[in-house]
C-alpha cells in the first residue's frame, strides 16, 4: 500500500525528463525563496518526506532549512539519490574520466577517515572498499546536518545501478550495503529498467528494501517494457519498498490518469514522488495523490 | 516506422558475438553497459592504456579481460566487434589496426577522425569491413520524425533552416593536453552537421566565424551553409552557453505550409492548414514520453544510444551498410574541414 508521498528534486536542480526547454525555465523560477514555498506547500498537500540528490545547490537548501526553517526541516524523512550524475559527465566531457576521479578524490581527501579508508582499500587491492569510501565522503556534508532519524535510505543513482547489473558487481553492492550499515543507514537503488533489476538481485541474493523506479501508464523510461516492469512490481513489491518516481510521465499527463494507473498497483507501491517549481501544483498533485492512493487516504 | 532496429530486435541481440572495448572512459562505460544490458556478458574484452583503469577495474569486473596493448587483445580474443572509444586524436591509429587485423566490424565514437583527410585514408584501407560512426543524433526520434515529415512534403517549399547545438561544458578556462588544435565545431558541431547533411542535403560552406573564449581553441562557432536544393542554412555551435545543463540539438525550419521546430527532446509542427499525417490537425506537439513508450529495452543515458547499438546489431546480422558508416557521414567531416579552413580566412 501507498504510506508516503515523497517531493522529487528534478525541478530544483534543472532537470526535466520532458524536455530541457522545461528545465531551464524552472531553473530561473526555483531560486531558494521559490524551493522553501514549494516545500511548504508540499507537506500542507501531504508530502511526508523529501527524495534528492547529492547537489551543492541541495545542500545550501537543506542547511537554509535548517537554520531557518526548523518546522519543515524536522517535518520530513530524507531519501539521498547518490549523486546527481550531470557534475560526472560534464567534467568528464571536457577533463576526461582520469581527471574527474582525480577531482573526487580531492574533494574527499580532507576527511581522515576517507584517507584512511581509501589507503586500506588500495593496499588491499579492493576498488568496491574504495568506492564505499568515495560514497561516504561525498554523504558526509549531508549527513552533518540532516537529523540521523529522518535519513530513511541512500539511493544509487540510475547510471550506477545500470552499471552494477551490466558489469555483475554483486560484491560492489556488498561493499556498499555495509559501509552504510555501520552508520545505521539503508542502502537502495534507482532504476529505469527495473525488470533487468529484479532478474539481477534475484539470481544473487541482494534483498534491497528500497528500489526507485519510473511508473506510468506510457511506460516511459519503463525498461524492459512497460509489461515486464509491471510484472517485476508485482514480483518485487511484497519484498521491498518501490518507490514510484516519473508518475506524470514528465508531465506529459495529468495527474488524474497517473492516479488511476497507480492505484492498479497501488498494493506493490510503497512510495510516490512528485516534483514542481509551482507551489500550489505541487500542493494539488499531493492532495490529489493522498486521497487516491495513501492508506486511509 | 521511426524504429525499425526496434523490430525482432532479439534476433541480432542474441547473434553469438564477442565484443570488444577500446578505452574505458565515460563514452567506453557507456557503450559497455548497454550492450551487457541487452545481453549479458556480450563484452568480453576491454582495452585501455592506463594501469590503474586496468588494475582497479578487473579488480571488480570479473566477467570481461582486461589488456594493455590493442594487438593483444585482437591476437587473444579475436573479438567480431570492435567499439573505439578513446580521445579523437588516436582513434585514426585504433581504427587502421583494427581494419589490418581484418576486424570485421568496428565501431569507432564521433568524430571519427581528427580530419576529411584521415577518413578517407580509413576508407582506403576498408576491405569487406565495416565501420560505424557514434553519431545517435540520426537516433533521436524527433528528428527521424522531422526527416520523414520534410521528405512526405507536409510541410511545403522550405525557405529557411536554422539550427543550433549548444552546451555549458566549457563556461570557465580550461587546459587540453591534446594538440589537434580543434575545438567546439569539431567535437560538439559534428552532430549538428551531420544532421544538416542527413535531412536537408546540406552540401556547401557560405560563412564561417570562430570564436575563442576559454578554451584556447573554438569555444563558439556561427556557420552559413548551402544545400544542393540552393537552401540557406544558418548554425550556432557552442559549449560555452552556461544556460545549456545538457547539449541541446536545434532545428527550426520555416516553410510555405508552415514551421517545424525540433530538438531531441521534442517535435512542433504548426501548418497553415490541417494535414493528414498530423492526424487532420494543424499542430503537432510531442514529447520525449509521446516517442519513447516501452523503448527501447535498455534505458541507459538518452534512448538514442541504444537505438544506436541496436541498429549496428541489425547491420551485423544482415549485413548492411550503417546510417552512420565513414561513407555515410564523409561529406559531414569534409564540411568541417571547409568550415575551420573559410574561419582561418
Amino acid at each position: 500500500m501507498v504510506e508516503e508521498l515523497l517531493l522529487g528534486d528534478n525541478s530544483f536542480i534543472g532537470v526535466s525528463h520532458l524536455a530541457q526547454e522545461k528545465a531551464r525555465e524552472e531553473t530561473k523560477e526555483a531560486n531558494l525563496g521559490n524551493k522553501v514555498s514549494v516545500i511548504e506547500s508540499a507537506i500542507a498537500g501531504g508530502a511526508t518526506g523529501f527524495t534528492f540528490s547529492i547537489h551543492e545547490s541541495n545542500l545550501g537548501l537543506l542547511t537554509h532549512l535548517k537554520t531557518s526553517r526548523k518546522d519543515l526541516f524536522r517535518g520530513m524523512k530524507y531519501y539521498i539519490l547518490l549523486r546527481d550524475v550531470q557534475s560526472y559527465v560534464r567534467k568528464a566531457s571536457v577533463d576526461g574520466t582520469s581527471s574527474l576521479l582525480k577531482h573526487e578524490l580531492m574533494n574527499a581527501l580532507p576527511r581522515a577517515s576517507f584517507l584512511r579508508d581509501a589507503i586500506i582499500a588500495s593496499v588491499r587491492l579492493k576498488p568496491e572498499d574504495f568506492a564505499a569510501a568515495l560514497l561516504e565522503a561525498q554523504l558526509a556534508p549531508y549527513l552533518k546536518i540532516l537529523p540521523k532519524e529522518n535519513v530513511i535510505a541512500v539511493l544509487l543513482h540510475e547510471v550506477f545501478t545500470e552499471l552494477i547489473m551490466a558489469f555483475d558487481l554483486p560484491n560492489l553492492v556488498r561493499s556498499l550495503d555495509s559501509s552504510l550499515q555501520k552508520r545505521g543507514m539503508t542502502l537502495g537503488f534507482e532504476t529505469r529498467n527495473f525488470s533487468y533489476f529484479y532478474e539481477y538481485i534475484s539470481g544473487r541474493e541482494l534483498r534491497p528494501e528500497y528500489l526507485m523506479t519510473p511508473i506510468n501508464p506510457l511506460g516511459y523510461q519503463m525498461a524492459q517494457s512497460k509489461d515486464a516492469v509491471e510484472k517485476a512490481v508485482d514480483c518485487l513489491g511484497e519484498r521491498a519498498k518501490i518507490i514510484a518516481i516519473n508518475v506524470l510521465a514528465s508531465g506529459s499527463i495529468d495527474i488524474s490518469q497517473a492516479v488511476k494507473y497507480i492505484g492498479g498497483l497501488r498494493d506493490r507501491i510503497y512510495a510516490v514522488t512528485s516534483s514542481s517549481t509551482n507551489p500550489s501544483r505541487i500542493r494539488r498533485n499531493f492532495q490529489t495523490l493522498g486521497s487516491k492512493l495513501l492508506v486511509g487516504g | 516506422m521511426l524504429m525499425p532496429e526496434i523490430t525482432d530486435y532479439q534476433v541480432y541481440r542474441d547473434q553469438d558475438l564477442k565484443c570488444a572495448v577500446v578505452g574505458l572512459g565515460k563514452m567506453g562505460i557507456l557503450h559497455s553497459g548497454i550492450l551487457n544490458l541487452l545481453r549479458s556478458n556480450l563484452v568480453r574484452a576491454v582495452v585501455d592504456k592506463s594501469y590503474l583503469t586496468r588494475i582497479g577495474a578487473s579488480r571488480l569486473i570479473k566477467s570481461v579481460k582486461f589488456y594493455g596493448d590493442l594487438d593483444k587483445m585482437l591476437h587473444r580474443e579475436s573479438p567480431d566487434v570492435v567499439y573505439v572509444a578513446t580521445p579523437v586524436q588516436s582513434h585514426w591509429d585504433i581504427v587502421s589496426s583494427l581494419l589490418k587485423a581484418n576486424v570485421g566490424w568496428i565501431f569507432v565514437e564521433k568524430p571519427p577522425t581528427v580530419n576529411y583527410a584521415q577518413l578517407l585514408s580509413l576508407i582506403d584501407k576498408m576491405t569487406d569491413q565495416t565501420v560505424m560512426v557514434g553519431l545517435q543524433k540520426r537516433f533521436a526520434l524527433p528528428f527521424r520524425h522531422v526527416k520523414m515529415l520534410l521528405s512526405s512534403g507536409v510541410m511545403g517549399e522550405i525557405e529557411g533552416v536554422s539550427a543550433y547545438i549548444r552546451s555549458g561544458d566549457v563556461v570557465a578556462p580550461v587546459w587540453r593536453s591534446d594538440t589537434i588544435g580543434r575545438g567546439v565545431l569539431l567535437d560538439l558541431g559534428v552532430h549538428l552537421i551531420d544532421l544538416l547533411v542527413w535531412i536537408f542535403d546540406v552540401k556547401f560552406v557560405e560563412g564561417s566565424r570562430s570564436q575563442r573564449i576559454y578554451s584556447g581553441r573554438d569555444d563558439r562557432f556561427e556557420v552559413g551553409l548551402r544545400t544542393t536544393g540552393d537552401l540557406q542554412v544558418t548554425a550556432e555551435v557552442t559549449w560555452s552557453n552556461s544556460e545549456y545543463r545538457w547539449p541541446e540539438t536545434y532545428l527550426e525550419v520555416t516553410a510555405t505550409r508552415g514551421l517545424l521546430r525540433a530538438t531531441e527532446d521534442y517535435l512542433k509542427v504548426d501548418l497553415t492548414e490541417k494535414h493528414a499525417l498530423l492526424n487532420h490537425r494543424r499542430k503537432l506537439v510531442l514529447y520525449k514520453p509521446h516517442y519513447y513508450q516501452s523503448v527501447p529495452p535498455v534505458n541507459l543515458a538518452d534512448p538514442e544510444y541504444t537505438l544506436e547499438h541496436l541498429h549496428f546489431l541489425s547491420c551485423i546480422y544482415s549485413g548492411a551498410e550503417p546510417l552512420t558508416s565513414l561513407r555515410n557521414v564523409s561529406r559531414s567531416m569534409n564540411l568541417i574541414d571547409e568550415l575551420y579552413a573559410k574561419a582561418k580566412q
